[in-house]
């Protein structure tokens, strides 16, 4: 019966980190959301609207996750990130093919998202990574809305 | 014996706790002095360490363009709403496989985003049930479940509201998809919508003879290699195979289309976190190439369907 209860005891403290993780990343997931429609784009009557995906990785220390992304031209695009309950844990860059830097949200105290005016379409890498200042690992939720027309 | 067994449970126990803390998603949060936060981003510049290591968990990540931003460009540009380009909502109940359950789950996904966004509200709700029947048979009801249904009806005729509804619950469920392992689903959802974006595209450029939606299909030469490459991580079956020879079919078209870039540096509105990314590039398809992707389109988009 003790044996019973210590592979009980066991089995909790392994499965326990692992769904706490999940409901982490989900909240993320939810905080990530909520810069996508803020309560500024309602007074402004702005409306994003998601590409229907959710860009997830695990990132540990010195890692980062890379992914490439068409964006038209003539539209506008809000990137929203979050890796946690403050704001700015996440790097995130954008490189073009050439690996030309076109933005960082670094040089703007990692803000949480950002909105990109595209003249004309352009195949891009988008980087993110922790701010290894702030966290050394954990989910990183990514999402992109992109603007609707007035 | 027991001793050591009850040793053994909690000493494995406690070490796959620590691993999982470290490694699995548990937060590990390191938060410092505000003033070395400050010094420390100072001191990094922006460029990029070719010694970074990439790391993904599981599956790699690819961006599909929305298909309800081309549905918007095809009405921005003056083509009439046309219920042929869309697959007949009673088809849904033809799909007997997960794999063009899947598919056609992102096809109706489109075709749910043209019509709200032509205000064909009968068709949308119509639409929207498809959807829901789909879903529900991939596992996905909590997506698509009565309260998207009653939120969607109860906004009929408030397209914004309408249109960022779907888009959540195609989100919600992609992020469910991949918060179960079941990045294959989300591939072919993906896939769908792609598929039929593109396929309303050629026949609304067929019909309009239009730069901008010509273009627009010529760009998609880098969300087809996405694609491919998206899909080839779960190449397990025949259908696979055959879906993704069929695209890297229509990605060898699109090695005839010409395409130019030029760097332009960009400029950053910080007062209101915009940035605008002003690099020029251009787009030129010949005749023949043109009427090639488009073919190829529908012939892929009507094995998917029928």
């Amino acid at each position: 019966m003790k044996l019973f209860k210590l592979t009980f005891v066991a089995i909790i403290l392994l499965i326990g980190p692992s769904v706490f993780g999940q409901i982490t990343c989900d909240s993320i997931s939810n905080v990530t959301n909520s810069y996508l429609n803020t309560s500024e784009d309602k007074q402004l009557n702005r409306v994003f609207i998601s590409d229907g995906q959710v860009y997830r990785a695990f990132l540990d220390e010195d890692q980062s996750t890379e992914f490439e992304v068409t964006l038209y031209g003539g539209s506008t695009y809000r990137i929203a990130t979050s890796a946690g309950i403050t704001e700015n844990y996440l790097i995130f860059e954008i490189y073009d093919k050439s690996r030309n830097l076109l933005f960082s949200n670094k040089d703007y105290n990692n803000a949480p998202y950002w909105d990109f005016k595209i003249e004309s379409t352009i195949d891009c890498y988008v980087e993110t990574r922790l701010d290894m200042n702030k966290k050394l690992s954990g989910c990183a939720i990514m999402m992109i809305g992109f603007e609707k027309r007035k | 014996m027991k001793n050591k067994l009850k040793l053994f449970i909690i000493g494995s126990s406690l070490f796959s706790v620590a691993i999982l803390m470290g490694r699995c998603g548990t937060e590990s949060e390191t938060t410092k002095d505000a003033d070395k936060i400050e010094d420390d981003l100072n001191s990094k510049d922006s460029s990029i360490n070719p010694d970074e290591s990439i790391f993904l968990i599981g599956d790699q990540i690819f961006s599909i363009p929305s298909p309800v931003q081309t549905a918007f460009l095809i009405k921005d540009v003056g083509v009439p709403f046309n219920s042929d380009y869309v697959n007949p909502a009673d088809n849904a109940m033809n799909y007997s496989s997960n794999f063009s359950k899947a598919l056609n789950l992102g096809v109706y996904g489109a075709d749910l985003g043209y019509l709200t966004i032509y205000e064909q509200t009968d068709g949308a709700l119509r639409y929207l049930k498809s959807v829901r029947g789909l879903s529900k048979e991939l596992g996905l009801e909590g997506a698509f479940d009565e309260k998207l249904a009653d939120r969607f009806s109860s906004n009929i005729g408030n397209q914004d509201s309408m249109l960022v509804f779907v888009s959540d619950a195609y989100r919600s469920s992609d992020n469910y998809l991949k918060e179960n392992d079941k990045n294959d689903v989300a591939a072919l959802v993906l896939a769908g919508g792609w598929i039929e974006s593109m396929y309303i595209a050629a026949d609304a450029a067929v019909s309009s003879n239009n730069p901008l939606l010509i273009e627009r299909l010529g760009d998609q030469k880098n969300p087809l290699i996405s694609l491919i490459a998206m899909l080839g991580q779960y190449n397990a079956d025949a259908d696979y195979e055959d879906l993704i020879n069929e695209l890297e079919d229509l990605l060898g078209i699109f090695a005839g289309i010409k395409y130019t870039y030029e760097y332009v540096p960009s400029s950053t509105n910080e007062s209101k976190k915009e940035t605008t990314i002003k690099s020029k590039h251009t787009v030129e398809i010949a005749d023949g190439d043109l009427e090639a992707i488009i073919n190829k389109i529908e012939s892929i988009r009507t094995e998917i369907v029928e």
